[in-house]
């Protein structure tokens, strides 16, 4: 018997499964629905806002521009869990299912990459065209942008669809629920504005600002800080009384945010490379994003 | 010291369909044959020897390893080479990217290594001038010949082949043949096929599955020494036999119980295998 050309590893190797990662990272190079999903983000970041009232352009372009790259990772990621459920050879292999999900989580990479590089060409080119609009005149900017932890949400969300999409694919009825959950992307992000009811904002993917604090019906708008953005003239159509309200970008409240999509990430983890390991890491993830969202209840003023 | 491959009492139950019931054999090392009709339990047999099927009942040893135990598949499945029934190749890969991808599965972690064994697998199965294509763009028995490759890829010490000949032209049966009969020098491999030329060329033992039990098991000469005395030729049919068919000489040959007078020939694994497999009680045959 010639000796065999495989490498002599112990159980579960960090060699065996970092080669893996490589291989699925490069292979995911190959996704034609990350990359489309790519271009059509930049596309619609691009293009001009059409919403005319206070805070409109502001809180549409996040989410509207980035709808695509998150379904196509969601779709990318999904195809890649589902590797094993074609053929026997991937369960006959040395390498076991769990450390093949490991491995294939670094698939994530490319998109998160992508996003995160989107997102600071958005940074930078919103700074160099101005801003966008938020409040009426006289507490009105043209000059608003969006803060970085806004942004950072973008590839968060990317790595939690990602990882979501690997762990549906090895599902036992993972067609339905991939399509219920694409579907759920798919509608989620364009009407976003469903998710801005307090509490559902605390758990929505992508969290919109300003948050909208209504004030009391009689304030006099002059008596009000003058940092303050404040919208008076019933433009905007989700507003629900004549009252004005106040538009604050709430740092602390998506700081609690990022913390639950950062729970939600390693939930999605351990769901995708189950075991021990993974349950072990799904209930630490889930307490940290129970945690984000009791944090975004306290602090935030809604 | 134990047989290479060793089962004792197998059974597997998919519902209320029986696809082994109580298999005993042990053996190896060569090549092995797997004859059956449809639906006889190869697949489910050849499943279980590649560790991905468990058994309901009884004990299975590979290499005296028990792949019921975790530490001891994965030792088995780290000399075992693999080509399932169903393929499933993925059809955006190229056939080297798909078998690399594999070698990657199978823990050859260096890549130099790893490129270098892919091409050679790639070019023992024929494929030296396609391998970059991707595996949409191949046809039906270069994508088999992609999912062999996977197979050989580290040469394990044990190949086990669904059907590995389904789709592949003469030539590329014949390149086969080599490739199995290799294998079957360094270790063991197990064919499953319905070619029984196949078998007759490359076996030193061969199986027959029926119902998901073990009708026969020997040499493929002791598989055709089954309808021995049995096969005769005569230039007309005769009502006692099992089978008949005119030959392309002209005349008629068949299986069954011989009447008098008639010329018996030498009988092939075709001839043993349908009294291996027949029920004489349905055919009137007396094996």
């Amino acid at each position: 018997m010639t000796s065999p050309t495989t490498s002599v590893v112990p159980d579960n190797s960090p060699v065996s499964v970092r080669e893996l990662a490589i291989t699925e990272a490069r292979g995911s190079l190959r996704r034609v629905s990350i990359w489309m999903g790519f271009v059509l983000t930049i596309g619609i970041l691009a293009s001009p806002t059409t919403a005319d009232w206070p805070g409109g352009s502001y809180t549409e372009k996040l989410p509207q521009s980035f709808m695509p790259i998150v379904l196509g990772t969601f779709i990318a990621a999904f195809r890649t869990g589902r590797r094993d459920g074609r053929h026997d050879v991937s369960e006959s292999a040395p390498l076991d299912a769990n450390d093949r999900a490991r491995a294939r989580l670094a698939s994530i990479a490319l998109p998160a990459f992508l996003t995160l590089l989107t997102a600071a060409g958005f940074a930078i080119a919103s700074r160099i065209e101005g801003g966008f609009w938020l409040g009426d005149h006289p507490r009105r900017t043209d000059t608003a942008l969006h803060s970085l932890g806004e942004l950072i949400q973008l590839p968060l969300v990317v790595a939690v669809v990602g990882a979501a999409g690997i762990a549906v694919g090895r599902a036992r009825r993972a067609i339905p629920v991939a399509i219920i959950i694409g579907a759920v992307l798919f509608t989620t992000f364009p009407g976003y504005w469903l998710w801005n009811i307090p509490p559902v904002h605390t758990i929505t993917p992508v969290q919109t600002q300003p948050l909208r604090v209504e004030l009391d019906a009689g304030t006099d708008v002059d008596q009000l800080p003058a940092e303050w953005f404040v919208e008076h003239s019933n433009d905007n159509p989700d507003r629900e009384s004549d009252a004005p309200a106040r538009q604050i970008v709430h740092q602390p409240t998506i700081l609690g945010h990022n913390i639950y999509l950062i729970g939600l990430f390693g939930l999605a983890v351990g769901a995708a490379i189950r075991g021990s390991r993974g349950r072990r890491l799904a209930l630490a993830a889930a307490t940290i994003a129970t945690g984000g969202v009791v944090m975004q209840l306290v602090v935030s003023p809604l | 010291m134990s047989a290479e491959l060793e089962f004792i009492g197998v059974a597997k139950h998919f519902g209320s369909k029986i696809a082994l019931d109580g298999f005993d054999w042990s053996g190896g090392s060569g090549v092995i044959g797997l004859l059956g009709p449809n639906g006889a339990g190869k697949t489910t047999l050849l499943r279980m020897l590649a560790t991905v099927l468990a058994a309901d009942r009884g004990t299975i040893r590979v290499f005296g390893l028990d792949p019921a135990r975790s530490r001891d598949r994965l030792a088995i499945r780290r000399l075992l080479g693999y080509l399932p029934q169903d393929t499933g190749l993925y059809p955006g890969f190229s056939g080297f990217d798909l078998v690399d991808y594999v070698a990657v599965l199978k823990e050859i972690t260096d890549s130099d290594t790893r490129h270098e064994e892919v091409r050679r697998v790639l070019c023992a199965v024929g494929l030296q001038d396609d391998m970059h294509r991707r595996i949409r763009t191949l046809s039906g028995g270069m994508k088999r010949r992609v999912a062999i490759a996977a197979a050989l890829v580290g040469q394990p010490r044990l190949l086990v082949l669904d059907e590995p000949s389904a789709g592949l032209d003469p030539d590329q049966r014949l390149r086969l043949r080599d490739v199995v009969s290799q294998a079957g020098q360094h270790g063991t491999a197990i064919v499953s096929t319905h070619q029984t030329d196949e078998v007759a060329a490359l076996c030193h033992q061969v199986l027959v599955l029926d119902r998901g039990r073990l009708c026969f098991a020997g040499t493929p000469r002791e598989l055709a020494a089954l309808a021995e005395g049995r096969v005769w030729v005569d230039d007309h049919p005769h009502p006692g036999a099992i089978r008949t068919w005119v030959t392309s000489d002209g005349l008629v040959r068949s299986i069954g119980a011989p009447p008098t007078g008639v010329q018996l020939v030498e009988p092939t694994i075709d001839d043993g295998y349908l009294f291996a497999t027949n029920d004489p009680t349905t055919d009137g045959a007396t094996p």
